[in-house]
């Protein structure tokens, strides 16, 4: 299988990503936007990219721009900020119906580009700042969010974990920010900080599908260009956390019924697909270690996974569980590691934690979003590798690389949320 | 053995086929060209609100705990010999289930050979083995996946909701039963609900994507045999047409209260069901959607979050059918209050015909859009082929309906006096 991708800079330094396909009743285009985490700049860059979705100069109203991209058979407008290790990645994206799915044919592609075009470049301005209406319903919008975290506990916990798992470093940050930073934001500081992130920031575009011309992407690059005509912002990608020298623990209590119990572990060392096989092994499938001893054996949880922080070097591992079984479950996850670690692994178990990765890996390419994201990770890590090409990669991983990987990892952080004081809530 | 088959044609969105397997399944292929991956859904026609049927075995209904539905699709994950992920392991597919209020669901996923998966998904579907043992190990697990959703206040609001709005329909007791209620459940209970519910004639084998029809029918001869008729059926409790309350609270460690509104609506089955629920999607949009004045309103006075606010139609075949718009808020009462003065506003004054075409348009993109996604085909086979229609028909009736049916609609379902608020307050609220 291949995918028709191709991949150049423009001469201005922006990554343009081309995806061609026409197996899809859709096209898609994205915009990344990529800076380093920064306590006082990821929020306004948060707000900023939220807001340029709520109106342009073209429709100045969010009411006018809903009804431009529904009277274009429902093209989906979105943006979002989310981080990826020590950096925030805003995106903007339009999802939109393929020309010839139409009802008549009607051509929509090009007004399509053209609203995401006037959204990044051509925000409405009053009085030379972004709309005080809609900067003050984002701005109440991100404090709901940032308040709401606590509504999820796994997340919730996670997050807090987070913060202490890579205190000091830029990936504990929220990318949403404080509820103090967000507030302390002000209209013309949110509309200098639109102008510093199309400048600053590290762009990506993607174009994927069959009917948007060159001349579209052409038009985004050149935009972009006036902000800032030589772009040359390296994303250093892999700076590995530093492991604790003594394993930090800490507990807190919230009206829960179930506790929330993370760990985190550390390795200094890198060999990404290596990485990635051996955490799926422990804890990333139903045959991994942690499902079949934690939950299944010791019917200690319903789950118990684990996941790499590509880039920082860091294993978590997760699950939700009654208090007094929290010992227990430390101690088995603990086991399970030094198992992987030891070799007390199949060859055959290797195989097909390897078979169902590839396979994983492949369906990438029934998705346009998902083929993006997986060249778009590519690019992060210096290749350019397709899905099969990675497999292969895969495929000659020897059980010593697998073993090696487990060894690199050494407690860090053992993070619990548990029920208050006083019995689990009824 | 024999098939029956059938071609469901899309025109320019595709073509399946059904196939009236001898068995007495019926199997549906979807081909899709280009495509990398291949996803199956083996599914039986049982669900959480499926807690009272009767057979020709049983003679007269019985009645099972809740819960047993979603307990049943857990240990079917374990056969006599081994773990059934362990089988799929070696092919690389990926394997999962899932239960619903109506239906019990086992899939695979694969970008690899598919033959050798599908040959396990119908062997271990088809092999129960309960014991004692493994029945019982298993209720600590599930009592974790109860209790993980006890703490999610989305999902408390959710079912409060639906304990407003219903009466006495199961659909007011959440999919997994309660931590007390799977204690009843145990090895003889579960191969009653098994041997009811997982008879061919109640199943429907769907797959899509990178797939061969000819081969999926061999693969079916080899490994089905005959399903007897058990004359299976069900019952629910007769259901008022009013709600069972108009407001319920509960109390959650949340940021802002949390709301969910419903309206009752009559029940319908099959197209019928399919026509009202589609005109209620585009008029809930119309009345409280993002292009509708009232969701400005809502969102410019700050009693709506818009990155937390949605629409949905909750309906099935089996006697629910309601509208809720759900989100937080600092005052979920008031939000109630303008939701219905805005419905009775529109029954004075008339729906707004432009903003229809305009949402008719919209939800018409979505779901032609949605054809490309293998998943996204396999499950809308297969929710429509159980309720008796097409993965086609909702695009086709979008593509004729006129503004007549849907102010017909407005005016038959959205009757302001069945109305119900669910509101999750604050802890410290209380």
């Amino acid at each position: 299988m291949s995918v028709n991708f191709t991949q150049n800079f423009h001469e201005s330094g922006i990554n343009v990503i081309r995806i061609r396909d026409d197996k899809f009743k859709s096209n898609y285009i994205c915009i990344r936007l990529v800076t380093p985490i920064d306590a006082k700049k990821s929020p306004r860059n948060s707000l900023t990219i939220d807001l340029l979705t709520m109106s342009n100069s073209a429709c100045p109203t969010r009411e006018q721009l809903e009804e431009s991209l529904a009277d274009l058979y429902g093209v989906s407008l979105g943006s979002c900020s989310y981080r990826m290790a020590d950096y925030q990645m805003c995106e903007l994206s339009a999802v939109f119906l393929a020309d010839d799915c139409t009802i008549g044919g009607e051509v929509i592609s090009d007004k399509a580009a053209e609203i995401l075009r006037c959204c990044i470049f051509e925000p409405h301005f009053e009085n030379g700042c972004f709309s005080e209406k809609y900067f003050r319903i984002r701005k109440q919008s991100q404090l709901d969010a940032i308040r709401s975290i606590i509504n999820e506990k796994r997340q919730y916990a996670m997050q807090r974990a987070f913060s202490e798992i890579f205190r000091g470093e830029p990936i504990a940050l929220s990318t949403l920010g404080t509820i103090e930073e967000t507030e302390s934001i002000t209209l013309p500081e949110l509309t200098e900080s639109y102008r510093d992130l199309l400048k600053n920031a590290a762009v990506t575009i993607t174009i994927g599908g069959t009917d948007i011309p060159d001349s579209v992407c052409d038009m985004l690059c050149e935009s972009f260009a006036k902000f800032n005509p030589h772009r040359d912002m390296p994303i250093d990608y892999y700076r590995s956390s530093p492991c604790k020298a003594e394993t930090l623990y800490l507990s807190e209590q919230l009206d829960v019924r179930q506790c929330k119990l993370v760990m985190a572990f550390k390795s200094p060392k890198t060999n990404i697909y290596a990485d990635k096989v051996m955490s799926v092994l422990l804890g990333g499938c139903p045959t991994s270690k942690l499902h079949i001893n934690v939950r299944e054996k010791l019917s200690l949880c319903y789950y118990c996974s684990a996941r790499l922080i590509e880039g920082k070097g860091t294993l978590i591992v997760d699950s939700g569980l009654d208090k007094e079984n929290i010992k227990t479950t430390q101690e088995e996850i603990l086991r399970q590691l030094d198992a992987v670690a030891s070799g007390d692994f199949t060859d055959e178990e290797l195989e097909n934690v390897k078979l169902l990765m590839c396979s994983a890996f492949r369906s990438n390419y029934d998705n346009l979003a998902d083929i993006d994201d997986w060249y778009y990770l590519q690019m992060l890590r210096g290749t350019s590798y397709s899905p099969d090409e990675v497999c292969d990669i895969l495929r000659a991983l020897t059980r010593e690389e697998i073993i090696e990987s487990a060894k690199g990892f050494k407690p860090d952080t053992v993070y619990v949320l548990e029920p208050l004081q006083g019995g689990e809530k009824q | 053995m024999s098939v029956e088959r059938e071609v469901i044609d899309g025109g320019t969105f595709g073509s399946y086929s059904v196939c009236h397997h001898s068995s007495g399944l019926d199997v549906l292929v979807w081909k899709m060209d280009g495509f990398t991956t291949t996803n199956a859904v083996f599914g039986t026609k049982y669900g959480s609100v499926n807690t009272r049927f009767r057979t020709v075995d049983t003679g007269e209904f019985i009645d099972v705990p809740d819960g047993i539905a979603h307990y049943l699709e857990h240990k079917l994950f374990e056969n006599e010999d081994s773990d059934v992920f362990s089988l799929f392991a070696p092919t690389g597919a990926s394997a999962n289930a899932f239960t619903t209020f109506n239906v019990t669901a086992y899939t695979f996923g694969t970008s690899g050979d598919w033959e050798k998966p599908l040959e396990i998904l119908l062997d271990f579907v088809r092999k129960p083995y309960f014991t004692d043992e493994n029945v019982q190990k298993e209720r600590g697990i599930i009592a974790q996946e109860i209790k993980m959703s006890q703490d999610s206040p989305d999902r408390a609001c959710y079912f409060n909701l639906l304990r407003a709005l219903y009466h006495y329909h199961p659909v007011r007791i959440d999919i997994a039963g309660t931590v007390e209620s799977i204690q009843e459940i145990t090895p003889e209970l579960l191969y009653k609900c098994y041997n009811t519910f997982y008879n061919l004639r109640n199943m429907v084998l769907c797959i899509a994507g990178n797939v061969d029809e000819q081969k999926v029918i061999e693969i079916c001869d080899k490994m089905l045999t005959p399903a007897p008729d058990i004359k299976l059926e069900t019952a629910y409790p007769d259901e008022p047409a009013d709600v069972a309350q108009k407001r319920i609270t509960a109390c959650y460690e949340v940021a802002n209260p949390l709301f969910a509104i419903g309206i009752k609506f009559p029940p319908f089955k099959g197209m019928q069901l399919l026509r009202y629920e589609i005109c209620a999607g585009i008029l809930m949009r119309m009345i409280i959607g993002d292009m509708s004045p009232l969701f400005k309103e809502l969102l410019e006075e700050g009693l709506i979050n818009s990155s937390n606010f949605g629409l949905e139609i909750f309906n099935d075949d089996c006697g629910v059918f309601a509208c809720i718009c759900r989100g937080d808020s600092k005052d979920p009462d008031k939000v109630l209050e303008k939701y219905i003065a805005r419905i009775d506003e529109l029954k004075r004054t008339g729906l707004d015909e432009k903003l229809f075409e305009r949402v008719r348009k919209l939800k018409y993109g979505l779901e032609v859009r949605s054809l490309s996604y293998v998943d996204y085909c396999v499950e809308n086979m297969f929710y429509n082929h159980i309720s008796g229609l097409t993965a086609f028909d909702t695009g086709r009736i979008l593509s004729e309906l006129t503004f007549k049916e849907v102010e017909d609609a407005f005016a038959l379902l959205f009757d302001t006096s069945k109305a119900a608020i669910s509101i999750i307050e604050k802890e410290n609220a209380r």
